[in-house]
């Protein structure tokens, strides 16, 4: 086993920073500036002190793919591939009696969410936000889910959080809504990366999802029995809120939000939260993820590892897969593939089947995916727009495209979109070597170094 | 002053404040004096008073 195998989240952030991902900050810093210091940071940012309070703050881990790739320990290219390697050999959880998310303990009274230093992150906001949660719940008759939602402060011991889209979470919630039955849920917060892109997997109802991040880890995750509700929660997690979301369902304002989606998004009616313990490490970390990359970036692996998943089953080999930051690292996609005769198209048509994809460029095997160029020389001279590119209508979409215009929708409906792929392979019928590339004549034989 | 009463003194602020639409922001940057957790601590006590409104820009007021 690894030395990352048993990291938590502190021994993630200090192998990072021994490899240079970290900047430090000694000066205290306000909640409420973190977020812009973040996008000026050149890489991690870890707040020594936040004035007033007694939490040290991180955040922007997973801003890039270079960061995610350092904060799991895997190379860069590799994210897709050990994804889905991970997702084929889930590792149940140990349970343990002792938990450092438990060394400070508050419960009735004593529950104060004023104590966090939960910060306010953009302009437009509804309120402070914790955006780094993972909400562990139970379905009865099927078992735990675990995902990844943001809570709005609210008052001292409640909180906002959305469930105004379809989610696992939103089913199960539903169920006790409709029997006037409050749900019990723990939030962790502070997991180290492998939890945290396992609880972002969007895995079908009854797999758990920390199963998924211990096949991740290669390990199984530590988990404890929580103070108040009847929940296991990550043994190694900085902090802990339990507590229930109330059967008031769809009324209490809950937004704006900076999306995943690099928009500002809109003021939403959802369930409210209200804690019954807060549990916490000495000296915690609060990790407070940045919008809209390190949302993107914890969905971007899992997104590259379904690419190569539902092309394995359309038959096709498929080489590389790459998840672009321009289309929020699962929105627009990447791929080259070793083609035969029609499979650009049954590509196109496979990837575009998954419900977060709305594009798709298609190459073949010599065009290195990860250079922008290539990729753009492949559309320009190994596509004709009337034959190559396909639309698809009518398809399963998000509230969150304003180019779906959900403002038109009646309450309930669910938004429709269109999608387009780009079949940037080499057309059949046109032989390889039209396309044989300028090799400057003698360049494997000299050395610039020779004549400096 | 005390700190109890410096609290209330932010309560009364935001509520006069939030005659007019306003957004959190405008809450924070009318507390910049005052410490962080006063700020959470008073927007608790101000939504625990008030129902309050919003409007599709997500700002916020109290209705006369």
């Amino acid at each position: 086993m690894s030395d990352i195998a048993t990291e938590d989240f502190r021994a993630m952030l200090a192998r990072m920073e021994a490899q240079g991902h970290v900047t430090r900050m000694k000066k205290p810093v306000k909640p409420q500036h973190f977020s812009a210091l973040c996008t000026k940071a050149p890489g991690v940012l870890l707040a020594e002190k936040v004035e007033g309070y007694d939490f040290s703050m991180a955040g922007g881990i997973f801003w890039t793919r270079a960061r995610t790739a350092a904060s799991l320990g895997w190379p860069e290219g590799e994210l897709g591939r050990r994804f889905a390697s991970a997702v084929a050999k889930p590792i149940p959880p140990v349970e343990v009696e002792d938990a450092a998310c438990q060394e400070h303990v508050f419960t009735g009274d004593d529950v104060d969410l004023s104590n966090i230093p939960i910060p306010f992150m953009h302009e437009k906001d509804g309120g402070p936000y914790l955006s780094s949660g993972i909400v562990f719940a139970n379905e009865p008759n099927v078992g735990v889910n675990v995902g990844c939602y943001r809570l709005m402060f609210r008052t001292r011991r409640e909180m906002g959080i959305d469930l105004f889209t379809a989610s696992d979470l939103r089913r199960i919630y539903t169920k006790f809504y409709e029997q006037g039955k409050p749900l019990q849920i723990a939030v962790a917060f502070g997991v180290h990366a492998f939890e945290h892109m396992g609880a972002a997997y969007k895995a079908p109802a009854g797999v758990n999802e920390i199963e998924i991040a211990g096949g991740l880890r290669g390990a199984p995750t530590r988990l404890v029995r929580a103070k108040t509700v009847d929940l296991m929660v990550p043994a190694d997690a900085e902090m802990i809120l339990e507590g229930e979301l109330l059967p008031n369902g769809w009324t209490a304002d809950e937004g704006p939000f900076g999306e995943f989606a690099g928009m500002q998004g809109d003021l939403k009616h959802n369930p409210i939260f209200r804690l019954t313990a807060i549990t916490h490490r000495r000296n915690p970390i609060l990790f407070a993820l940045q919008m809209p990359w390190e949302n993107d970036w914890l969905n971007g692996p899992a997104t590259e590892a379904a690419c190569m998943r539902i092309l394995s089953l359309a038959g096709i080999p498929v080489v590389a897969v790459r998840a672009t930051e321009g289309g929020c690292c699962g929105w627009s996609m990447v791929v080259s593939i070793r083609k035969r005769a029609g499979e650009g198209k049954n590509a196109i048509a496979a990837i575009l089947s998954l419900p977060v994809v709305k594009q798709v460029i298609i190459t073949d095997d010599d065009i290195n995916i990860y250079d922008s160029n290539e990729v753009e020389w492949a559309v320009t001279f190994r596509c004709q727009a009337d034959k190559d590119i396909v639309i698809l209508s009518g398809m399963k979409a998000k509230h969150v495209d304003p180019s779906v215009r959900p403002w038109d929708m009646k309450p309930g409906e669910l938004p429709l979109t269109s999608k387009f792929g780009i079949d940037a392979t080499i057309p059949e019928g046109i032989p390889a070597f039209r396309y044989e590339r300028i090799v400057p004549a003698y360049s494997d034989s000299l050395r610039l170094e020779d004549y400096l | 002053m005390t700190r109890s009463g410096a609290r209330e003194e932010l309560v009364g602020k935001i509520e006069a404040l939030l005659a007019d639409p306003a957004f959190f922001k405008d809450v924070l940057d009318l507390c910049t004096d005052a410490p962080y957790r006063d700020v959470l601590i008073a927007w608790s006590a101000v939504r625990e008073k008030h129902e309050l409104m919003r409007d599709e820009f997500g700002r916020y007021w109290i209705p006369h």
